[in-house]
C-alpha cells in the first residue's frame, strides 16, 4: 500500500529522495564511528554530522519546491529552485570546510 | 587593536592590560561583531582614501546602524502588514528613546549593531516564511550569524523562532514554507554559531539551544506525517499512524529520558547564569550578586516604560488586535515576539531595548490601520456628500488587508475617539470579493485623525526631550546648574590624566569594576577588574580588599602587584553614585566568595550607616578610610552631602596607604600602596622583643610604621 503509492511518484523526486536517504545514512555512520572512537576533535564531528544533515535538509527543501503536486510552489520554475539549492549548499559547505579544523 | 594588527591577531589576542594578573583572552570572550563591523568600515573608508580615524568610525557606528535598523523595521513590518504600516513603524523606531539611549553617537556597545541584526534576521525569517524561497533562508542564516557575532542576546532569536514554529504547527498552520524557513536555519545557524569563538560548542551543548533542536525534530515528524497523508488513502493512513505513533512514542520517551538525565546532572541544568536570571527573576539576587548589582539588571518601574517607549505603550494592544485580523504567519510571529519581549523587559531594564522594535512595529501597525479606516471614512463621507452614492462601499480588490468595522456597536458621536474600540471584528454579509465596510461619520473621522496626528506630535516632542536630557550627557563629564550658570565637574578626566602622567606605564591600578574600561582607555594603565565582569572571583577579591581593614587589604593588593588604588567619592559635591553607595555590593560580592566577609557586620540594625552609629568593621574598612581620609578638613565637621549626615570616624591616619592625588571636587581619590619597610636585621620574632631591641639599637630612628 505505502510502497504502491510511493512508486507512483515521478522519477526526479525519487532521485532526490535517494540522495536524502544517502545523506542521512552517512550521518548515522559518522555517529556510530564517533561512538566507537570517541569524540575528540569535537568540531570535526559536529561539522561532519551537521553537513550530512544539512544536505539532507536542503535536499528535502528542493524536493518540496520541485514537486508538481505542491500548490504553493506552482509559480516557481524548477531552475530557480535548483539554483537556490546550489547556493545554499555552497554556503553550507563553505562553513563546514571552515569548521572542519 | 584590530586596525593595527589585523584580524588573525585579533582572534588570538590575549589582553594583558586588564584583569591583572589573569589577562583576558579577548579572542575567546568577546563578541566580535561590533569590533569587526567598525574595523571593516574603517578599512573600507580608508581604502577609498577618506582619512577617518578609528575613533571617528567607532563613534559613528552606532547612529549609522540605528538608521539602517529603521530601514530593517520598515521591511519587517511591510512583510507583516503592508507598506503603510512599514513606514509608520520605521518612523516610530527612528525616534523611540529606548533605542536612542543605546545608539547615540559615541555609545560603542554591542547593542548598537545587535538590534539591527535582530530586526534584520526577523525580517528575513518572515520573508522566507512568506515566499518559501531557499535563497532568503540562506540570507536568514547569514544574518543570524551576524547576530551571534554581535550580542549574547542571540539566544532570544534561537528560542523565539522555534517557539513560533511550534505555535504554527499547533494551530494547524503548517505548510512546506515553514519547513523551508526553519530547517536550513537550524542547521546552518548552529554551524555558524559554533564558528564564533565565544559560543563555540555551547551552540550544541547548552540548554539554551535545545529548544531549536527539539522543534527541529518535531518539525520533521510533522512534515513526514503530512507527506504520508498525501500519499495514502485515509484508511491506510490511520493504520500507519497508529503504528508510527506507538513506535514513535517509545523512542521519544527514551530520548527524553536520556536528555533529562544528562541535563539534570549538571548543576545549573545546562543554562548559563545570565539566562537563568532571565527566566527566574529572583535567581540572580540569590546566587550571583554581581549580576544583581548592575542597576541595568533590575526590573524596570512603570515610569521607565513610559519614559522609554512613551505613546507606544498604549498603541501596542491596539496593534495586537489589528494583527489578529487577518491572522497570518507573520502577524502571529509579531505578537509572539512582542509578548516574549514584554516578559523579558519586565525582568531587566536593559532588555527594554529588545522590546523597543516590537513595540514600534505593533504601534506602526495599529496607527496605520487606524489611519486607514479614518481616511477611508473621510473619503467615503466626502464622496457621499458630493454625489449621494450608494450606501455600500465596495472594497478595492487590490488591497490585501482590509479592516471591517462594526458600526452599530460604535457610538456614532464625537465622543468615540479611542482607536482601540475602532478595530474590532465584524461579519461580512456579501460574497467574498466585497466586504461590507461600515464607516464612521465625517466629524468623528476628522477629529480622530487630527487627534492621532497630535498624539504623534507629542511622541516626537517627548523623544527629542528624552534624547537631549536623559541620554545625551556623557557620563564622564558631569554638569550641574547653579546660580552662576553651568558648573562642570571634570574630575574623572582629571584623575585619569594624572594617572597617565604621573605613574609608570607598568603600574597596576585597583578600583571597582565600573571604572575599568575608563581607566584602561583614558589613563592607559593596567587594571585589575573591569566592566566585562567575567571573573567573579577576581572581582570578589577586590571587593574583599575594599571591605577589609588596612593591613589585610594591603596584603591582598600587594599579592596582586597593585601600586595604586582609586576610589570615587561623592560626599563633597553630592554625587550619588560613588563607591560608598556601591560599597554594600562590594561586601556582598566579596562575601559570596570569601565567607569571612559578612554583610551584617557592616550594618547597624540592618541599616547601612557611616556616621557615629556605624559598626566598627565599617569604620575600619579600607573603603571608608580611603574615602573619608582628611575629609574633616574640608568643612571642619565632615558632613557628607550624599548621605546627609556627619561621618563617624573623623580624624585618623592611614598606615599602609598614602594619598597621592585628590581631584578638584574630591570626586576621585588615588592612593599609593606604601612599600614594606625593610625588616630589622636578625630580629623577626615577637613584636615586643623586636621593638624593644630596635628602640635600644636605633636611637634616632623613626618609629616603626606598622604601629
Amino acid at each position: 500500500s505505502l510502497t504502491k503509492a510511493y512508486a507512483a511518484t515521478p522519477t526526479n523526486l525519487k532521485i532526490i529522495d535517494l540522495y536524502v536517504v544517502f545523506a542521512v545514512a552517512t550521518a548515522l555512520v559518522q555517529v556510530v564511528y564517533m561512538g566507537i572512537v570517541g569524540s575528540f576533535p569535537f568540531n570535526s564531528f559536529l561539522s561532519g554530522v551537521l553537513s550530512c544533515i544539512g544536505t539532507a535538509v536542503l535536499g528535502v527543501c528542493l524536493r518540496i519546491q520541485v514537486n508538481k503536486d505542491n500548490k504553493e510552489f506552482k509559480d516557481l520554475p524548477p531552475e530557480r529552485a535548483f539554483a537556490d539549492f546550489v547556493l545554499c549548499n555552497l554556503v553550507l559547505h563553505l562553513v563546514i570546510m571552515n569548521f572542519l579544523g | 587593536f584590530l586596525s593595527k594588527n589585523g584580524i588573525y591577531e585579533f582572534w588570538n589576542w590575549f589582553d594583558d592590560r586588564t584583569w591583572y594578573p589573569l589577562g583576558r583572552v579577548i579572542g575567546g570572550t568577546v563578541y566580535p561583531g561590533l569590533t569587526l563591523t567598525a574595523g571593516s568600515i574603517w578599512w573600507f573608508v580608508n581604502a577609498l582614501n577618506i582619512p577617518l580615524s578609528v575613533e571617528t568610525v567607532c563613534v559613528f557606528t552606532a547612529p549609522i546602524f540605528s538608521a539602517i535598523a529603521s530601514w530593517a523595521t520598515y521591511l519587517l513590518t511591510k512583510e507583516a502588514k503592508g507598506t503603510g504600516a512599514g513606514l509608520m513603524a520605521a518612523a516610530i523606531l527612528a525616534m523611540v528613546p529606548s533605542y536612542i539611549s543605546r545608539s547615540v553617537a559615541g555609545s560603542y556597545d554591542n547593542e548598537a549593531v545587535a538590534i539591527f541584526a535582530l530586526v534584520f534576521t526577523f525580517y528575513l525569517y518572515v520573508k522566507t516564511l512568506n515566499t518559501g524561497s531557499l535563497f532568503y533562508a540562506t540570507l536568514n542564516a547569514l544574518s543570524y550569524f551576524y547576530m551571534v557575532c554581535s550580542w549574547g542576546g542571540y539566544t532570544f532569536i534561537i528560542n523565539l523562532i522555534p517557539m513560533h514554529v511550534l505555535l504554527c504547527i499547533v494551530t494547524g498552520r503548517y505548510s512546506s514554507r515553514l519547513y523551508i524557513a526553519y530547517a536550513p536555519l537550524v542547521i546552518l545557524g548552529t554551524l555558524l554559531a559554533a564558528l564564533v569563538p565565544v559560543v563555540g560548542f555551547n551552540a550544541v551543548l547548552t540548554s539554551e539551544h535545545f529548544a531549536s533542536f527539539l522543534v527541529f525534530i518535531i518539525l520533521h515528524v510533522v512534515a513526514f506525517v503530512y507527506y504520508i497523508k498525501g500519499l495514502l488513502t485515509p484508511r491506510l493512513f490511520k493504520m500507519a499512524m497508529t503504528l508510527v505513533i506507538t513506535v514513535g512514542l517509545a523512542v521519544c520517551f527514551a530520548v527524553v529520558a536520556i536528555l533529562v538525565a544528562l541535563v539534570a546532572s549538571s548543576p545549573t541544568k545546562g543554562w548559563s547564569g545570565r539566562s537563568l536570571s532571565l527566566l527566574d527573576p529572583t535567581y540572580a539576587s540569590k546566587y550571583i550578586p554581581i549580576i544583581a548589582s548592575v542597576s541595568e539588571h533590575q526590573p524596570p518601574t512603570w515610569p521607565s516604560y513610559f519614559m522609554d517607549i512613551n505613546v507606544l505603550a498604549f498603541l501596542v494592544p491596539a496593534g495586537i488586535i489589528s494583527c489578529f485580523l487577518p491572522l497570518s504567519d507573520a502577524s502571529s510571529f509579531m505578537v509572539l515576539y512582542l509578548v516574549t519581549a514584554v516578559y523579558f523587559s519586565g525582568v531587566m531594564v536593559r532588555l527594554m531595548l529588545v522590546l523597543a522594535p516590537a513595540a514600534c512595529i505593533l504601534s506602526g501597525i495599529a496607527l496605520s490601520s487606524a489611519f486607514d479606516v479614518l481616511t477611508r471614512s473621510m473619503k467615503f463621507q466626502l464622496s457621499k456628500l458630493f454625489d449621494d452614492g450608494p450606501a455600500i462601499v465596495r472594497s478595492s480588490k487590490n488591497e490585501k488587508t482590509e479592516k471591517s468595522e462594526a458600526a452599530p456597536k460604535e457610538k456614532q458621536s464625537k465622543k468615540n475617539r479611542r482607536k482601540d474600540k475602532e478595530v474590532t471584528e465584524s461579519v461580512s454579509v456579501k460574497p467574498k470579493k466585497e466586504k461590507r465596510l461600515s464607516v464612521l461619520p465625517l466629524e468623528a473621522s476628522i477629529v480622530s485623525t487630527l487627534l492621532l496626528i497630535a498624539l504623534g506630535g507629542f511622541y516626537v516632542v517627548h523623544c527629542v526631550w528624552a534624547a537631549a536630557e536623559a541620554y545625551s550627557a556623557p557620563s564622564i563629564v558631569l554638569t550641574s546648574r547653579s546660580r552662576e550658570g553651568l558648573h562642570v565637574f571634570d574630575d574623572f578626566r582629571e584623575a585619569y590624566a594624572w594617572l597617565s602622567h604621573n605613574t609608570d606605564v607598568d603600574d597596576k591600578v585597583a578600583s571597582w569594576w565600573d571604572y575599568g574600561y575608563q581607566t584602561t582607555a583614558m589613563a592607559n594603565r593596567t587594571v585589575i577588574v573591569d566592566n566585562n565582569t567575567w571573573n567573579n572571583t577576581h572581582i570578589a577579591t577586590v571587593g574583599t580588599a575594599m571591605s577589609s581593614p588596612e593591613k589585610a587589604a594591603w596584603e591582598i593588593f600587594d599579592s596582586l602587584d597593585v601600586k595604586y588604588v582609586l576610589v570615587v567619592f561623592g560626599g563633597l559635591v553630592g554625587y550619588p553614585s560613588d563607591d560608598i553607595n556601591k560599597f554594600l555590593w562590594m561586601v556582598r560580592i566579596g562575601g559570596g566568595e570569601f565567607p569571612h566577609i559578612k554583610e551584617p557586620d557592616y550594618l547597624r540594625d540592618g541599616q547601612y550607616r557611616v556616621d557615629a552609629q556605624a559598626t566598627p568593621t565599617m569604620l575600619n574598612c579600607l573603603m571608608y578610610k580611603l574615602c573619608y581620609y582628611r575629609f574633616v578638613e574640608t568643612d571642619g565637621k565632615g558632613f557628607d552631602r550624599v548621605r546627609g549626615y556627619e561621618i563617624g570616624k573623623k580624624h585618623f591616619k592611614l598606615t599602609h596607604f598614602e594619598e597621592v592625588f585628590t581631584t578638584h571636587h574630591w570626586m576621585v581619590r588615588i592612593y599609593k600602596l606604601k612599600p614594606q619597610k625593610n625588616r630589622i636585621r636578625g630580629k623577626l620574632k615577637k613584636l615586643k622583643s623586636s621593638s624593644k631591641t630596635s628602640s635600644t639599637l636605633a636611637a634616632g630612628r623613626k618609629k616603626n610604621p606598622w604601629q
